[in-house]
């Protein structure tokens, strides 16, 4: 503002003072001309003298056409419209020839009804195009979602804001536009203050761009050194995994963990049985780890394999580690840390693991045998003490036969069972001494050198070398799957042979889960002590790992398989230790709960009878081609006479459902009723309603649902708002056109 | 204006009318201008915009979580465009929006409003690092540690030599029934202690059941089924259900279902008190029956193992199932949200527990074996299963964890009964209890987690008053479903209906006028447009012209395909046709060689072109075999 003209501002001051004057003077010139005109009540219109067809003012004259422009500038109120009218260009030749007399014939109008016609489309075309302003609003109208009406909002006389009326603002009298150019001259307008602004910035020695790009690298700095700081503090937390596994292992160290060997010696007695503890407690955890067996473990053989992410030279790593470990353990938790030392270097190689687990095995087994025997002893003075009176039922006759029936039996089953003690030690010494004499033949390194050993057991040459067994009346056969070596025992009771065949029970696969242990050792009906015994036996020579499971245990659905051939079988890949427990001669083998439930269920042929029962719904509901031919009617009849084929048009195909495209079609064990419910298909809509074209539109429709409980509040609102809300109390006017 | 209307009279369209130029086409009248980048507006659409739109309350905002987003997101599906109507097409594409809308909307509710406060499901969460495990928790330690309030719900109530006890709990949970084996039967309001009616009936009672709510309660008694009310008075003696075993109460069909030892499944109508219908299930008395509460289906188990499905319409079974080898001795239907009635789990006598599902009947999810054989079955609001046997009841948490079907899944408690048989288990409704009834009365257990949370009070109130449950009920019985519309499939409800085709001849007979809507848009060619849809959904581009007819309705016209037009021989159209048949995302070598071949054959052709036409000029003499 420092820099305008002060002549303009001068300018500007006379013309206000002016301005006070001129209003002064309007003023007092205004009440005195006041009463001069006083304003008319009534309007009086002049008279205007019409055409008429006698008189002579307006008369048609001779030579004169009378044409719009001259209708028009005879009204006076109309005078100056005339000037707006298309200036009418006569044809010339017309205008030579003058009078249409002088053409000669008039030219016949045009028929009526293409009169008419061309009359029609013009008022048509003109209809359409006065309609077509209307098209956007009735579109809109039609297409909305919502209408609330009144449609069109009433005109408000409101007060308009600062903005608006500055932006509408156009000065229309003349001290307006006096002002107006005043304030121009003096450059006061919007346009020339932000001019002077933007002049102003320009001449600063800093340009917005250049101060712009000053904080745009300063910014860029300031970044770039926080992502080195942060860059470098996370490499200095990466640290190498041996560095980690140090570290962890400096942090036992620090905690305390010695060795345990050591320290076990120095111990008192209290801490040694707490340090024992802690020891059993790491071997339980080792073996919650399934790092257990070093061949038949799950563990071992995803080691062994590409499973669990590793590779060979890892998994053998792993292994050894794992042997090491138990190891140690076994001999912590058994207290006799130097027992075996002189057994210690050939424990060093893996591969020898077997053998000493073997040797531990044998070593417990004589004390097992003992306890086996001495539980025989036992049952059997049970028996022979239990001699004293018996009272009421038990007093009777016959009860006392059948105990002693029983007695009998019992005693049988013990001599048999004492016979198996005795030859399980004689196959024992025959092993060993075969394992002795045929190394060669029994044991081969599988994969090349330093393989795994696989034992095959005692060839038939060495078992028959043996003492001769009774003749077998079971035989075990091993499943084909060798990786899993499973034995199998046959019953005894071979009368119920074939149902146990036709037993859906045995189809089922075992579950992972059998009938606890404990629970099996108690179905024995009859002597239980005695199945105690040699269920303990087994074990015991079986050792833990290959301890079987009654879920397992499985009977075998081929009652003629023949010694020999199972022997071949067994020798492909089973332990030696297997082997001799399948073929065991046993008179009794105890039964699983599984065996007790199919036996009970024997008779009913529950899956038969459901497959029967599919079979017949299904041939009930499939599509049935039908003869009608009466029979007889148009045939010869007698003897030797051929069947003729029936007439294709006598054949009637009934709708049905293809057994392929059944619900259930794939599935055995279930019927899925392909019936018509029909008390419910009367509430179904029974044809598509109208505006849909297909169910899936129709059916889409109530995809949603709308209730408030299964919407948001605003949703609910939303979709059951109705289409058309009126104002109460509103007229609804028809929509006005704005233009 | 009039004079021009009445002038313009009527008029042929088209034929006769001489088109003077181009013919304007029927533009809105837009008459204010807005500068050159800006298209002009039409004031008088301008004046109504306001009040032909959604109000402004419902437009899509941003939430602060920025969750929901603008609706511009919202596209229908694109197979609506194929719908040649407008209007329809504009209707369909609402629709397809406001469903996508509403399931948005949906899962911001239950994740903003519905979640639990902590954040996980409740229940009772231990270290597993550290060797914890839920099932080893006891019912005194959790006692010790739940509130006052809760800690009274445990309770024990002792009845000595009156047989097993069955429970039933209201469904709003309020109310417990016990009834014993020897008839000793009560019902009491067990959250305030209130004994309603204590009677001995003197004789065998197998089971019962309230009704629409707790002032009336349904026995099964030696011969018959009887009604009591709240105080224990006979109301009714239902003797058409001869020898009841089992009783379900349908609330909303207000449906007593029985199954007796004859086998026979008898649906009767309380709000009437009419025998709706007795279907004979023919397989002998059940040993099992629930119901599954998301669509009335009565489940019956069979003692040849079989599983069957029932609704009063139609006497056969929906759905036989062969589930177990040996009776199926109990079974259960979840009703958590999550399954919605979909996963059922059946006990057998051999041992088994199974979870079926209802979507895929005949293949177990998941089934596992138990020690002691399964007796009772029970899911709790959350989806937890409770199985009682001898000793006690187990409880499962998370059934579908693991993802084989012979996982067997972690229990989630171990509820132990010393020397008894849980011969009942019931999950309180909207509460962590699950009652247990045994030969020596029945224990009220704590099972923290296990109930629904969140109820709807307007549809089942745990505060209920006497003046709501009035309420209640008067609206219960205006509301009632008929029995009609018990079926499998719960979507059923609005479908179209599959129409009775008839034979060919019946077909034939028929004038356009019998026609039904959607044969004469199968007849028009215009029906089925799901068809273009499902084609669009596989990616495939209908080939050739459309004529029209490729959207016929499948069932009565199948959709013809346009023959391969055969061209004269010797322009490589077998090729082409190779080509084309070959789907354009399988690449295999045989297919690149083709088109290496079809490339170079019409470069050879181009090359030609170019020759004959002078583009290029063809190299000659001794050099041209250099290219």
């Amino acid at each position: 503002m420092d820099d305008l003209d002060p002549s303009t501002l001068d300018g500007l001051d006379a013309f206000v003072d002016r301005l006070t004057a001129s209003s002064k003077d309007k003023d007092g010139k205004a009440t005195s001309s006041e009463p001069v005109a006083p304003e008319k009540k009534r309007r009086v219109l002049e008279t205007i003298p019409g055409p008429a067809l006698d008189g002579n003012e307006l008369g048609l004259k001779s030579r004169q056409k009378l044409d719009l422009s001259t209708l028009i500038a005879s009204h006076p109120s109309l005078s100056s419209a005339s000037a707006l009218l298309p200036t009418k260009t006569k044809p010339k030749d017309s205008y030579k020839t003058g009078s249409i007399l002088k053409q000669g014939t008039l030219s016949a109008p045009l028929p009526t009804s293409v009169q008419d016609r061309l009359n029609r489309e013009a008022a048509y075309e003109a209809t359409k195009e006065e309609g077509a302003k209307w098209a956007g609003v009735m579109k809109r109208i039609k297409e909305a979602e919502h209408l609330s009406f009144p449609l069109q909002a009433e005109e408000r006389g409101g007060v308009k804001s600062s903005g608006a009326l500055l932006s509408e603002y156009k000065p229309r009298q003349g001290l307006e536009s006096a002002v107006q150019s005043l304030l121009a001259r003096a450059n006061l307008t919007q346009d020339g203050i932000t001019k002077r602004e933007n002049e102003a910035l320009e001449s600063q020695e800093l340009s917005v761009e250049e101060m712009e790009e000053r904080r745009k690298r300063l910014r860029e700095q300031r970044e770039l050194i926080f992502r080195a700081e942060t860059r470098a503090k996370r490499v200095a937390r990466i640290k190498s995994k041996t560095f980690r596994k140090l570290a962890r292992k400096r942090a036992a160290k620090a905690a305390g963990a010695e060795d345990l060997d050591e320290t076990l010696e120095s111990m008192d007695a209290e801490d040694r049985a707490e340090a024992l503890e802690k020891a059993e407690m790491d071997r339980a955890r080792e073996r919650a780890t399934l790092k257990h067996g070093a061949r038949t473990s799950r563990w071992a053989r995803q080691a062994g394999g590409s499973g669990m992410g590793m590779t060979g030279e890892e998994g053998r790593i792993a292994k050894e580690d794992m042997l090491e470990m138990k190891r140690k353990l076994s001999r912590r938790i058994q207290g006799r840390g130097d027992d075996s030392g002189g057994s210690d270097d050939s424990d060093e190689e893996g591969d020898e693991d077997n053998e000493n687990e073997e040797e531990e095995e044998e070593g417990g087994e004589e004390a097992i045998k003992r306890r086996a025997f001495d539980q025989l002893a036992k049952v059997a003075n049970g028996s022979n003490g239990d001699t004293a009176e018996a009272s009421g039922l038990m007093g009777m006759a016959f009860m006392k036969k059948a105990e002693q029936r029983q007695k009998r039996k019992a005693a049988e089953e013990e001599e048999s069972l004492k016979r198996d003690i005795e030859m399980f030690g004689d196959l024992d010494e025959v092993d060993s001494q075969g394992s002795n004499e045929e190394d060669d033949g029994t044991m081969m390194n599988v994969g090349g050198t330093g393989g795994r050993m696989v034992f095959s057991g005692p060839s038939r040459s060495s078992q028959s070398s043996g003492i001769q067994k009774p003749p077998l009346p079971q035989t075990s056969a091993v499943s084909g799957d060798t990786s899993k070596p499973k034995v199998r025992f046959e019953s005894s009771w071979t009368a119920n042979q074939e149902d146990e065949q036709l037993n859906p029970w045995l189809a089922q696969p075992t579950s992972s889960i059998g009938p606890s242990r404990k629970r099996q050792h108690g179905i024995g009906a009859n002597s239980s002590a005695a199945d105690k015994t040699v269920q303990s036996l087994k074990k015991a020579v079986k050792g833990s790992s290959t301890a079987e499971d009654d879920s397992r245990v499985e009977i075998s659905l081929n009652p003629d398989a023949q010694p020999g051939q199972q022997d071949g079988d067994e020798s492909g890949g089973d332990e030696s230790d297997g082997d001799r427990m399948g073929t065991v001669p046993r008179k009794r083998v105890r039964l699983g709960q599984r065996d007790l439930v199919a036996e009970a269920f024997a008779g009913d042929n529950v899956v038969e009878d459901f497959a029967a029962e599919k079979a017949r719904t299904i041939e009930e509901d499939a599509p049935k081609v039908e003869d009608t031919t009466l029979p007889g009617w148009g045939l010869w009849g007698g003897k030797g006479l051929k069947k003729r084929k029936s007439n294709p048009s006598r054949l009637v195909t009934k709708p049905g459902i293809d057994p392929l495209t059944r619900q259930d079609a794939k599935r055995d064990n279930v019927i899925i009723s392909e019936k018509k419910d029909k008390k419910a298909s009367k509430y179904l809509v029974k044809d598509l309603p109208y505006p849909y074209t297909s169910k899936a539109q129709y059916e889409k429709r109530f995809e949603n649902p709308l209730g408030a409980e299964w919407n948001s509040r605003s949703g609910h609102q939303r979709e059951t708002l109705p289409r058309v809300v009126r104002k109460p109390g509103a007229i609804i006017e028809p929509v006005r056109r704005l233009f | 204006m009039d004079a021009l209307i009445a002038a313009a009279g009527p008029l042929k369209a088209g034929k006769g009318a001489p088109h003077h130029g181009r013919r304007k086409p029927l533009t809105s009248h837009k008459t204010v201008d807005r500068g050159s980048e800006k298209e002009s507006i039409d004031p008088s659409t301008l004046s109504i915009l306001g009040s032909t739109r959604l109000p402004h309350a419902f437009h899509d905002t941003p939430h602060a979580s920025g969750s929901g987003t603008s609706s511009s997101t919202l596209r229908p599906d694109p197979s609506v465009s194929k719908i040649k109507d407008k209007k329809l097409r504009a209707k369909v594409a609402r629709t397809d929006v406001a469903t996508q809308r509403a399931n948005r909307e949906r899962n911001d509710v239950n994740e903003w409003l519905n979640a639990p406060l902590g954040g996980a499901a409740g229940g009772i969460e231990v270290d597993h690092e550290a060797g914890e495990r839920t099932w080893r928790i006891g019912q005194g330690e959790i006692e010790s540690a739940v509130g006052l309030s809760s800690r009274g719900k445990k309770f024990d109530l002792k009845f000595d030599g009156l047989g097993e006890y069955v429970v039933d709990y209201t469904r709003n949970g309020r109310h417990l029934a016990i009834a014993s084996k020897l008839g000793h039967v009560a019902t009491f309001d067990w959250q305030a202690g209130k004994l309603h009616s204590e009677i001995q009936l003197r004789e065998t009672v197998r089971d019962i059941k309230f009704l629409q709510s707790e002032s009336f309660y349904a026995v099964a008694q030696k011969k018959y089924v009887y009604i009591y009310d709240q105080d224990g008075v006979e109301l009714h003696k239902l003797k058409q259900h001869i020898e009841p075993l089992h009783l379900e109460f349908l609330p909303y069909h207000y449906l007593l279902v029985s199954s007796g030892h004859a086998g026979y499944l008898k649906y009767h109508d309380v709000s009437t008190g009419t025998l709706l219908t007795q279907i004979p299930s023919r397989l002998g008395s059940p040993p099992s029956m629930t119901q599954n509460a998301h669509s009335g289906i009565i489940h019956l188990g069979h003692t040849n193992g079989t599983m069957t499905l029932w609704s009063p319409n139609m006497t056969t079974p929906h759905v036989k199932l062969l589930a177990h080898r040996g009776p199926v001795s109990c079974m259960a239907v979840d009703p958590s949200e999550r399954s919605a009635g979909r996963y059922t789990v059946t006990g057998g006598m051999d041992g088994m527990v199974k979870l079926w599902d209802g979507r895929m009947w005949g293949k177990e999810v998941k089934s596992w074996h138990l020690r002691n054989r399964p007796q009772t079955l029970s899911f709790s609001g959350r989806g937890m299963l409770a199985i009682g046997g001898k000793g006690g009841v187990t409880v499962y948490n998370d059934l579908h964890s693991g993802s084989s079907a012979d996982s067997v899944p972690a229990p989630y408690l171990n509820l132990p009964t010393p020397s008894l048989t849980a011969h009942s288990a019931k999950f309180c409704p909207f509460d962590d209890i699950l009652a247990v009834g045994h030969s020596r009365g029945i224990s009220s257990l704590l099972v923290p987690g296990s109930g629904e949370p969140n109820f709807d009070s307007g549809e089942l109130d745990v505060f209920e008053s006497r003046t709501r449950r009035r309420e209640r009920e008067v609206r219960g019985v205006l509301d009632k479903i008929r029995p009609e519309l018990i079926t499998l499939d719960t979507e059923f409800l609005g479908k179209v209906g599959d129409q009775d085709r008839g034979t060919y001849e019946e077909r034939q007979g028929k004038s356009y006028r019998q026609l039904g809507r959607m044969e004469r848009l199968a007849l028009a060619g215009e029906g089925g447009e799901d068809s273009d849809a499902v084609a669009v959904a596989n990616g495939e581009t209908v080939e050739g012209v459309s004529d029209g007819d490729g959207n016929a309705n499948e069932s009565t016209r199948p959709i013809k395909k346009d023959k391969e037009r055969h061209k004269a021989r010797g322009k490589g159209t077998g090729m082409k046709k190779y080509l084309k048949k070959k789907r354009k995302n399988v690449i295999d070598p045989a297919l690149i060689a083709m088109r290496a071949k079809v490339a170079a054959q019409r470069q050879a052709d181009e090359q030609k072109r170019k020759i004959a036409s002078g583009e290029v000029k063809k190299e000659t003499g001794a050099l041209a075999r250099f290219g």
